[in-house]
């Protein structure tokens, strides 16, 4: 990669600020702050989504923000510009999925996505707690990764997603009720009823 | 007063908190993503449909009008069945051209 440096003379400016001068004056140091500012986020959320797929997880981040440049005049500000991105983000995961017609998290893609963490960072728990995430739909799956990892509300869970508000909660339900079955071991003592 | 306490959702909470913890290095991601910027659209699908659409509704009208009004199709038809190439034959080809492009052209920005 060059050296060239992007002007970080942003920095100082709201997510709206920034958007405000792309929209006036097509400004790419302003979007270059919104990517350098959301990066981060988008691209840790789509590994979750394809399993730790990296390369897979960077082109569909990529082509996020290259879609949330060419459509930003259709940004209402009815959300925020992270939770608009993760919609962005997931009609593009949904679209490679179909065009590659393969389920993106397999046995394979957690292997992956544990190589390339270092061993001790993976304790035995966070370990088994993928491994029960790999039993799950990809609906299901996508929503623990919304409502938790993006720390995102059932609302904004069911905008990202594009399903009804009770069908998040009926997916989370699932979720963890598989989750649980599949993790029975580390129930610990007491836990369900502990006294406050 | 009792609190029950899922050990499913204080897991996955535990989780998320050290991975929205955790920062990805951008490593030249920002600036592939710049370099890969093209123009914005400046004006959207729906105004450029009715733009393109505007355009050849009135190139139509004009061709219709400036080549004898109602009977321009009927005269390109009969002209073309013939094997003649006439000026309404001419400009019914430059019509179907037309449309043609307008169509590939709105199929495009889809």
């Amino acid at each position: 990669m060059s050296e060239r440096k992007l002007t970080g003379a942003s920095a100082g400016y709201t997510d709206s600020d920034l958007i405000g001068r792309v929209l006036l004056r097509d400004d790419r140091n302003a979007f270059a702050e919104l990517v350098r500012r959301h990066q981060s986020q988008l691209r840790a959320s789509l590994r979750k989504m394809t399993g730790g797929n990296m390369a897979m997880s960077d082109d569909i981040a990529q082509e996020s923000f290259i879609l949330a440049w060419r459509n930003i005049k259709s940004f209402r500000y009815e959300a925020k510009f992270s939770t608009w991105l993760y919609r962005i983000a997931f009609n593009c995961w949904q679209s490679e999925v179909r065009r590659k017609h393969e389920v993106p998290m397999d046995g394979n893609a957690i292997h992956e996505a544990e190589v390339t963490a270092p061993e001790s960072d993976l304790t035995g728990v966070r370990r088994d707690l993928l491994r029960a995430m790999e039993d799950l739909n990809d609906a299901e799956r996508n929503v623990i990764v919304q409502c938790y990892y993006n720390d995102l509300s059932h609302e904004e869970a069911a905008y990202v997603l594009g399903m009804p508000l009770g069908t998040v909660k009926t997916h989370i339900l699932k979720a963890r009720e598989k989750m649980r079955a599949k993790l029975a071991a580390y129930r610990p003592h007491g836990s369900e009823g502990v006294a406050a | 007063m009792n609190i029950i306490r899922d050990p499913i959702d204080d897991m996955l909470k535990g989780d998320a908190a050290q991975h929205r913890d955790s920062y990805v290095d951008d490593d030249g991601f920002t600036l592939r993503v710049v370099d890969a910027l093209g123009p914005r659209a400046s004006i959207s699908t729906a105004m450029r449909f009715f733009i393109l659409g505007g355009i050849t509704l009135v190139a139509t009208l004009c061709v219709a009008f400036l080549s004898g009004g109602g009977n321009f199709l009927v005269d390109a038809a009969m002209d073309i069945a013939t094997s003649t190439m006439t000026q309404a034959a001419v400009s019914f080809f430059a019509l179907v051209a037309t449309l043609i492009a307008v169509s590939i052209a709105t199929a495009h920005d889809r």
